[in-house]
């Protein structure tokens, strides 16, 4: 009877742990922060390319004690995008195709934007679960509204958060993450002439 | 290993617990749709009353089982208005002075995740456009949402709160596809 007690107990503790440790935590990597977008320096209009598929495409990466984190890349940071170029260009819309040549001529597009999102997450922690370390890659290729390529490039957004701050919000390394994308996509826009 | 997970599994226990507390994040809207109205000759619009400001109101608390959702404004109805007037500025109508000035009252607003497998969200307003004394619009609006949830609560918590923007999106997306409101803030 002792032996069916321990062995119960033994497998109870097992289903927990496997519950737990088969899950895939969602998060949310949207920017923290506002972004000052006053003050654009361009006066050219800018599209960026994004489809419904891309927003509600998951990725699992890497969070703490062994176990994964899930969540929404381009849903999550279209903001992010939309708020580094807004605070350069002086109006900026989104199409789903960068062929939407009709858009562009109505809207006088002077560039185009096609990003491609690309992240890693992981924690020092192997007690936690949420991510304490966070980077997101952003490539684009640039596009005139007669589809010429501009230029290409890749900005990285970095974020880091720790236990005690990341409590009441568990995706808080990607959503520093996000806020630095924007600033670092403002700055890269701002350094390349071919883009004004 | 098994140690280490039993910490874990102490840890996520303790923090969905009944004192913890998570905050909904940033509100991100349909650009879509904010794009498409961008080519409407819209006024130069304000924000008015909204209500309720109280913290304690039923539509400010939300349970997400034992744990709270928070918004970083201090209630649910700041973070509505601040949604509502980032979009402005992103259609570059918002204006402190115009004489379109819109009031809401947040009617309905929670996260419901008792179930095992299927989160639901509504929320509901009343929505006021007033060009000086005169009423323009005066009508209630609603969303529903489904996602999907779990047993678990280290996953339907963390799943709940990053829906929450998705339902104020899902109502501001609403409203902005809806005729009588761009009929309200159209130029004449």
């Amino acid at each position: 009877m002792k032996n069916i007690l321990k062995l119960f107990q033994t497998l109870s503790v097992i289903f927990f742990i496997t519950l737990i440790a088969a899950c895939s935590h969602p998060i949310s990597i949207s920017p923290i922060d506002k972004f000052d977008r006053n003050n654009p320096v361009s006066n050219k209009n800018v599209a960026y390319v994004m489809t419904d598929a891309q927003r509600s495409q998951k990725v699992t990466t890497s969070g703490g004690g062994g176990d994964k984190v899930d969540y929404q890349p381009y849903r999550d940071l279209e903001k992010a995008i939309r708020d580094g170029l807004s605070s350069v260009y002086k109006n900026v819309i989104v199409v789903s195709s960068k062929n939407d040549t009709k858009a562009f001529i109505e809207n006088e597009i002077s560039f185009v934007f096609t990003p491609i999102i690309t992240t890693t997450s992981s924690s020092e922690s192997v007690f936690t679960w949420p991510p304490t370390n966070f980077d997101i890659d952003l490539n684009c290729s640039v596009i005139n509204a007669a589809g010429t390529e501009i230029t290409s490039f890749t900005v990285k957004g970095s974020g880091q958060a720790e236990f005690s701050e990341f409590k009441s919000n568990f995706g808080l390394a990607g959503q520093r993450a996000a806020s630095d994308l924007s600033q670092k996509l403002k700055e890269r826009l701002l350094s390349d002439p071919s883009l004004h | 290993m098994l140690k280490v997970r039993l910490v874990g599994l102490v840890f996520c226990v303790a923090i969905l617990g009944g004192c913890a507390s998570f905050e909904a994040p940033l509100y991100s809207p349909d650009y879509q749709i904010i794009d498409a109205l961008k080519s409407e000759p819209l006024n130069k619009l304000s924000l008015g009353e909204f209500s309720p400001m109280d913290p304690q109101a039923a539509v400010n608390k939300i349970s997400l089982r034992a744990a709270g959702l928070k918004a970083k404004q201090g209630t649910f109805t700041l973070y509505f208005k601040d949604a509502l007037q980032s979009d402005l500025v992103e259609l570059d109508i918002y204006d402190e002075a115009s004489p379109f000035k819109i009031s809401v009252e947040l009617l309905e607003n929670d996260i419901d995740i008792s179930g095992l497998s299927k989160g639901f969200g509504v929320m509901s307003i009343n929505l006021k456009i007033k060009q000086d004394e005169v009423v323009l619009l005066n009508k209630q609006y609603s969303t529903q949402i489904e996602f999907e949830s779990s047993f678990a609560a280290a996953v339907a918590v963390p799943k709940a709160q990053s829906e929450y923007p998705v339902l104020v999106k899902s109502l501001l997306a609403k409203i902005y596809l809806d005729r009588e409101f761009i009929k309200a803030v159209t130029k004449i």
